[in-house]
């Protein structure tokens, strides 16, 4: 066996399960709260994409010179934007559907996706946008003949991701704040009899959700510079993957969902075949599925006490 | 004195069927009132809907004079009435501290709160337990903790629905007992309890609800020794 390979691989998936785990999280916090699956997110994903590139354009263009500064300038601006996105949307589009059938929300999500998506290819055009790569670099283990590298955007990625949800895990597990969208999540009509604003909360979450899109689409574009109005669709459902995966609605799973799965398609690709590695990523899903319904740190659907 | 407390001519629906009718309830501030009522007579109803869970259809709940139909259920929550609902609802996914915490003013209590440590003085058992998920307590247990969460914002009305419901006769009886030094603090309590006995030897007052609507009221001992009360809530003694 390569063993340079097998690293090589690890490291990728690593840095690509990373990028599905910050998706996933929007997908299993809105269906934790509400139950609903927002088929919307992957397309908040790629609005943030454009919004990274137009926005880093646009500092340059300013005269802004420092690489770290316009990072994390272009970073803070798409966060923010992304989540009024967000915000709007569930205004907008949910809302007032909340006390309808299960399946309205649903089809109003595809519909804000198609929206979404038709919208970035009037306003920004078809063809595939690209952005020029900003850090180049990276560290390498290994002799000339077997190596590996860790590219310093990878290491970004892997990094900011960490923080990222640990920071999350933070807020949902140790604050106050984290114990009004848990409480709201298990019985919203108690939540709000005991004082919690659970409109103001399940927004927040959507907010939350979108944020953590924006940092991956940021992250994504500066490593890879080119993407279209269409890569929200298979990255979306890539990352719903992993949150079904790990347990629609956990947290952990989330994150855990997104690493295996980046991890099997990476390994599968480095060592027997990179066309079908969505195919064994799915068959992870599916394998899961039979045996766990739930996920793998999924609770099942019904507690009862 | 004034009321502390008052429903007047309440009419609730859902749907088509109506729960309530023309209910009128007052209680005045540091009393214990009961509602008692057979299954089905409307009684959760009645104090879900001051949460407006469902919205009345006529008459005002009014609660330190101000009208609670017209606002939402998070702010009733924060006015100073907490609720005990029936089946307890209490967070089972969450540890019994966090439970406890939720039930602060703003849901924002924190661990050094002085009410969450008067809480578990009330209930030592809550303490001994505090980082175990709520749902792997006893009933009695978790009847105690949506208690204590109740009183975590130092309600001026707390509603208890059905304390005893599924208890066995010393739980009930711990928990009477732990209730009477709660009212004694001075809070104003709501009760509503199908174990009339119980409950009117509890209360000052009482109200019968019969299909949605108030049939007799009267002071705890009148209640209980009405022959109509008698046979039908009290088995017939
Ligand atoms: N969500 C609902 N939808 C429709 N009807 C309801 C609903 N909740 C209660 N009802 C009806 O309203 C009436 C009053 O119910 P309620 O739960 O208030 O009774 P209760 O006095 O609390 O009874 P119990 O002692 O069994 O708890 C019943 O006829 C019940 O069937
Ligand atoms: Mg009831």
């Amino acid at each position: 066996m390569d063993f340079h390979i097998l690293f090589q691989q690890l490291v990728n998936g690593l840095t690509l399960g990373s990028v599905y785990g910050l998706i996933a999280v929007g997908y299993t916090m809105v269906y934790g709260i509400i139950g609903m699956i927002n088929f919307a997110h992957g397309d908040i994903y790629m609005i943030s994409a454009y919004l990274a590139a137009i926005f880093m354009a646009l500092l340059f263009s300013f005269g802004l010179d420092s690489v770290p500064l316009v990072i994390v300038c272009t970073l803070m601006i798409t966060m923010a934007i992304t989540a009024v996105y967000g915000w709007s949307i569930e205004h907008v589009a949910y809302r007032p559907l909340r006390n309808s059938t299960r399946l309205a929300p649903l089809i109003s999500a595809i519909g804000v996706s198609l929206i979404l998506q038709n919208y970035a290819q009037i306003s920004q055009g078809a063809g595939t946008q690209s952005v020029p790569t900003l850090i180049e670099g990276a560290l390498r283990f290994g002799d000339d003949n077997a190596f590996f590298q860790i590219t310093y955007m990878q290491m970004m990625i892997i990094a900011v991701s960490a923080v990222s949800m640990g920071a999350l895990t933070f807020l949902i597990q140790r604050t106050a704040y984290g114990r009004k969208c848990r409480a709201t999540q298990q019985d919203r009509t108690m939540a709000s009899i005991l004082g919690i604003n659970t409109d103001f909360t399940i927004s927040s979450v959507f907010v939350i959700g979108a944020i953590m899109a924006a940092i991956a689409g940021m992250l994504v574009t500066l490593t890879y510079g080119s993407f279209d109005f269409y890569v929200g669709f298979i990255v979306g459902i890539k990352a719903f993957t992993a949150a079904v995966l790990g347990g629609i609605g956990s947290l952990p799973g989330a994150m855990l969902g997104g690493l295996i799965l980046g991890l099997s398609e990476s390994l599968f690709s480095g060592f027997i075949n990179t066309d079908y590695k969505d195919v064994f990523a799915f068959s992870i899903l599916v394998l899961v599925m039979i045996f766990k319904p739930s996920g793998l740190l999924g609770k099942p659907l019904v507690e009862k006490v | 004195m004034s009321n502390l407390f008052e429903v007047r001519n309440l009419d609730v629906c859902y749907g088509p069927v109506q729960a309530l009718r023309d209910v009128n309830v007052e209680i005045k501030k540091g009393e214990i009132v009961t509602l008692i009522g057979a299954n089905g007579a409307g009684k959760s109803t009645l104090l879900m809907s001051l949460f407006g869970q469902p919205k009345p259809k006529n008459g005002s709940i009014r609660f330190k004079g101000e009208e609670l139909t017209r606002l939402a259920t998070h702010q009733v929550g924060n006015l100073g009435i907490a609720l005990v609902p029936e089946g307890r609802r209490v967070f089972s996914s969450m540890t019994i501290e966090e439970n406890l915490m939720m039930g602060g003013a703003g849901c924002t209590a924190d661990k050094d709160d002085p009410v969450l440590a008067h809480v578990y003085e009330l209930f030592p058992r809550l303490k001994e337990r505090q980082h175990q998920r709520a749902g792997t307590l006893s009933g009695g247990e978790q009847q105690m903790l949506a208690i204590g969460r109740a009183l975590m914002s130092r309600p001026d009305l707390l509603l208890l629905d059905e304390p005893s419901l599924g208890l066995a006769p010393l739980v009930i009886k711990k928990i009477f007992e732990t209730l009477e030094m709660i009212a004694k603090e001075g809070t104003t309590i709501f009760l509503v309890e199908q174990n009339a006995n119980y409950a009117l030897k509890f209360a000052d007052r009482g109200y019968v609800l019969v299909n949605g609507n108030i049939k007799l009221t009267g002071s705890g001992d009148e209640l209980l020794a009405d022959p109509e009360v008698r046979k039908a809530y009290l088995g017939g003694h």
